[in-house]
């Protein structure tokens, strides 16, 4: 699964907040043209006498619905990642009734006062503002409520769970729930209008035909996903890329600020010896909390005594490249930190080995190399150095 | 074998121990702004009656060269604001030094005042020239010869005036970003982009505030279209910019995921890109194509777009450095 | 110039909704909102005239205090956008202009029609905040989520809106 690609990571924050706004803009667009505006427009549903809140509305649920049945039927959409409100049986009982007497007293609800502003409409502008005042007076006296607002909470409370009922079941529940709504909202406009001698809104009851044929036919489509169930896919481990001992002691040596170095192994154990330049994890820390918020700017670089078998899901957490020490501390600890032996006799490879060696180990340690390095001169280590590595 | 093991531990381990230079608050990207609005201004109206010929302009258009030295003014005290030396300002002026942009802007921005100044005067209608000259006041100060003067110069040197507006206007455009350019620590302002794109924000800024007071329709006309000839090529010197960072070596990178994902990422592509310049475009093209009433929402857009530029290119040009390269 | 276009059948427009919304939910797994902007935009207002009272406040401090931007919040983007979705739409339309929207034969004044703008604004304000969203997180968003609470809002919404019609019916007529 990919979708919901931000809620899944495969979205920085700075592009969500690009892809919202652009969400936005849509939202905005849309119910400008569906003529949300316009406050005369939106409270002739409480009238009687055009039902378009209502229209728009549950045409919108029901197509939300429909596809997020159909993408989720597929295995494209995880619906678990969706984030969905908590139920509050009792903020959400009178927080509805109060803001259908303000929606009905300024003739707009929060987000369509935006774009009645947008359009230019004076009352819109001012109905933004009483918004904001709102929510500041809650927030003024919010101790007092404070225990009203939490009441009734039930969790994430969907009607899958409360019915016991598969998706796709209650999304067919919900298109002919909208559909016999639709059926009595036209029979009212027809009668109210007619009441006071209005014209009837005009609608095209092809267009509306059309565009139930075609949710009709997605909801259907859901259902194949109950019959066909998607095996629930594995998410992908979290591979890391190991480095061996010379490449990481020569990243430390040359570039040792591009990296973090965290010692995984027991604080004790760390606090005696460790790879020079290693973060210990402290005994109030085991999980090392802290890697966490390093910043994701350098290369994490983790070992523990021998070779990793996994990762600390702190460790995961970092967005960062990280790395993972071949053979760990033992097998850094035996090349580098040790004194090397020279070859008594070997090829020119060994000797050039050992060169390499003690000359890192000197550095990491501070000690000198062994004088019985033939000619240990630094320019020359530098070369071979440099042939070594390839091999 | 149980040696004590020294530890060569890096200094720059420490991340908060590079110096972190952020020191320039709110006044520099309002100063630039404001520069820019007046390079606008300048070039606007004076090519604006290059174009047309001299025929009577409108109240806003006469009178644009002297908003531009109050806007010009604002702009100074908040740069003046911000210097930490206040006393030395004169210094500027004892020497020119031409490898230095702050030398050539402290020396454009004293050739803009009388060039504005005088494309002003030049612009005054004649009733109330004879006004001015006229004020007893005036008249008993000797100020009425002066201005008499100055109007006969205005006049005859008006075609000359008109073009030192648009070379002086450009200069001031291009140093607003060459400021920044000239900055070569910080990977994100050390493109030559910035001095080109801060003179096209400088004209659609300018353009913008103008179409914000009631022109005439003719000079509304062309300043609509000119809006969106700056609109465009501003759009395009972004996408030239980015892509330069894109294809740049690892400073370029880095100013690159700096500017488009990093801390001010959001702000960069909303309020820059899609408020700033987006939608006033097609607001714009709709204007064009399809004959609607003009409306203030899209100039504001473009001033705000067009302050978020500076705010944005200074706050996350002073998040960028070589540190981060690697 | 021309004249204003006419709406979007409003099951159309439903469906276009619909799927902004989807997209919503696809892109980032979270739906619309609104007055979690407004709310955020009083906040940091109150924070620019009063730093100290509102960090000290324990209710306002979890909006305001050191290393935090009120402003920067997924709902102040998209009610951005929803102001720029709105312009260009009642542009294109030619419906964009400067006006206070009132019933069809103006039965209240124009003071009265603000005044119950704002008041009507205020009250909502408040119950978006009891109700921990609006007609576009909690009914829209809530409701296409199936959430039993988002759908008790969208009933009482509703409800609350037929009983109070009659009292301001002479403002809409």
């Amino acid at each position: 699964m990919t979708f919901p690609l931000y809620a899944l990571d495969y979205m920085g924050y700075e592009a969500g907040l690009v892809a919202f706004t652009l969400v936005g803009v849509g939202f905005g667009f849309v119910l400008e043209r569906a003529g949300f505006g316009r406050a005369p427009v939106l409270t002739a549903q409480f009238y009687g006498t055009d039902t378009r809140v209502l229209k728009v509305m549950f045409t919108a649920i029901v197509t939300a619905l429909v596809g997020m049945t159909l993408l989720s039927g597929v295995g494209i959409l995880d619906l678990g990642a969706i984030t969905v409100p908590d139920t509050y049986l009792w903020p959400h009982l009178v927080g509805g009734i109060l803001l259908g007497v303000g929606f009905v007293v300024s003739g707009y609800c929060p987000g369509t006062s935006v774009v009645a502003a947008a359009s230019g409409r004076i009352d819109g502008l001012l109905t933004i503002g009483g918004v904001m005042v709102g929510t500041f007076l809650f927030g003024l006296v919010y101790p007092w409520l404070e225990s009203f607002h939490n009441s009734g909470h039930l969790g994430v409370l969907r009607f899958t769970d409360l019915l016991g009922l598969p998706q796709a079941v209650l999304t067919a529940g919900v298109l002919a729930m909208a559909i016999g709504a639709f059926f009595v909202g036209e029979w009212a406009e027809r009668f109210f209008t007619r009441r006071r001698n209005l014209p009837a809104p005009a609608s095209a009851p092809r267009t509306r035909n059309g565009v139930f044929a075609v949710l009709g036919v997605l909801t259907a489509a859901g259902f194949v996903g109950l019959i066909n169930p998607p095996a629930t896919p594995v998410a992908p481990e979290k591979t890391f890329a190991a480095m061996n001992t010379m490449t990481f002691a020569r990243t430390l040596i040359e570039r040792g600020e591009s990296l973090y170095v965290v010692d995984l192994r027991d604080p004790s154990a760390c606090a005696v010896k460790r790879i020079p330049g290693a973060l210990c994890l402290s005994e109030d820390d085991p999980e090392g909390a802290f890697i966490r918020d390093l910043p994701p700017t350098r290369t994490l670089v983790l070992y523990s005594q021998g070779d990793m078998t996994e990762i600390p899901a702190t460790a995961s957490a970092f967005t960062g490249e990280v790395r993972v020490l071949e053979g760990g501390y033992a097998a850094f600890n035996a090349q580098f930190l040790t004194t090397p032996v020279a070859p008594e006799s070997g090829t020119t490879v060994d000797l050039a080995r050992f060169r390499v060696r003690s000359a890192i180990h000197g550095y990491l340690t501070g000690s000198r190399a062994q004088p019985a390095a033939p000619r240990p001169k630094p320019v020359k280590m530098q070369r071979k150095k440099k042939k070594g590595g390839g091999c | 074998m149980n040696q004590p093991t020294i530890e060569v531990l890096h200094g720059r381990h420490n991340h908060l121990i590079d110096p972190a230079l952020h020191i320039w608050g709110w006044e520099i990207p309002v100063y630039l702004f404001l520069g820019g609005v007046v390079a606008g201004l300048l070039i606007l109206s004076a090519a604006l009656e290059l174009v047309r010929g001299r025929k009577d302009a409108s109240l806003p258009m006469r009178t644009a060269p002297f908003v531009a030295l109050v806007l010009l003014s604002l702009g100074m005290v908040a740069l003046f604001l911000d210097l930490e030396h206040k006393l030395y300002t004169f210094r500027f002026y004892l020497a020119f030094e031409p490898t230095s942009p702050m030398s050539w802007g402290s020396w454009i921005l004293v050739l803009v005042y009388p060039v504005a100044f005088l494309l002003g005067m030049g612009s005054v209608p004649q009733e109330t020239r004879v006004r001015l000259i006229g004020y007893p006041p005036f008249q008993k100060l000797k100020v009425s010869s002066w201005l008499m003067c100055v109007f006969g110069r205005a006049d005859s040197l008006r075609r000359p005036l008109l073009w030192a507006s648009v070379v002086s206007g450009a200069a001031l455009g291009i140093y607003t970003g060459i400021l920044l350019g000239a900055l070569s620590a910080r990977p994100q302002w050390d493109t030559a982009i910035l001095g080109p794109l801060f003179l096209t924000s400088g004209l659609s800024t300018g353009a913008a505030f103008l179409l914000l007071l009631p022109l005439d329709d003719g000079e509304r006309h062309k300043l609509v279209r000119w809006d969106l000839l700056a609109i465009g090529a501003e759009l395009l010197l972004i996408a030239i910019m980015l892509i330069g960072f894109a294809a740049g070596d690892r400073a370029g990178q880095i100013a690159l995921t700096n500017l488009t994902t990093g801390n001010w990422g959001g702000a960069f592509w909303v309020l820059v890109v899609l408020l700033g310049l987006g939608v006033p475009l097609v607001m714009d093209l709709l204007e064009v194509r399809r004959r609607l009433a003009p409306v203030f929402l899209a100039p504001l857009f473009v001033l705000i777009g067009g302050l978020s530029l500076r705010f944005i290119m200074l706050a996350s040009g002073q998040a960028s450095s070589f540190r981060m390269i690697q | 110039m021309q004249g204003e276009r006419p709406f979007w059948n409003p099951y159309l427009a439903g469906f276009a909704l619909g799927l902004v919304l989807l997209g919503s939910f696809a892109v980032l797994g979270f739906g619309l909102g609104a007055s979690g902007a407004s709310n955020r935009l009083a906040i940091g207002a109150a924070h620019v005239v009063a730093p100290k009272t509102m960090e000290s406040a324990p209710y306002f401090s979890q909006y305001v205090g050191p290393g935090k931007n009120v402003l920067d919040d997924f709902l102040v983007f998209e009610v951005l956008g929803v102001f720029l979705g709105g312009a260009l739409g009642a542009y294109s339309a030619g419906r964009m202009r400067k006006e206070v929207s009132m019933g069809p034969s103006k039965g209240v004044s124009r003071g009265t029609r603000l005044a119950l703008a704002i008041g009507g604004g205020i009250l909502m304000g408040v119950a978006a905040k009891i109700s921990r969203g609006c007609t576009s997180g909690q009914a829209l968003t809530g409701g296409s989520l199936l959430s039993v609470g988002s759908w008790i809002f969208m009933m009482a919404m509703f409800a609350g809106g037929y009983l109070a019609s009659p009292f301001v019916r002479r403002q809409w007529k």
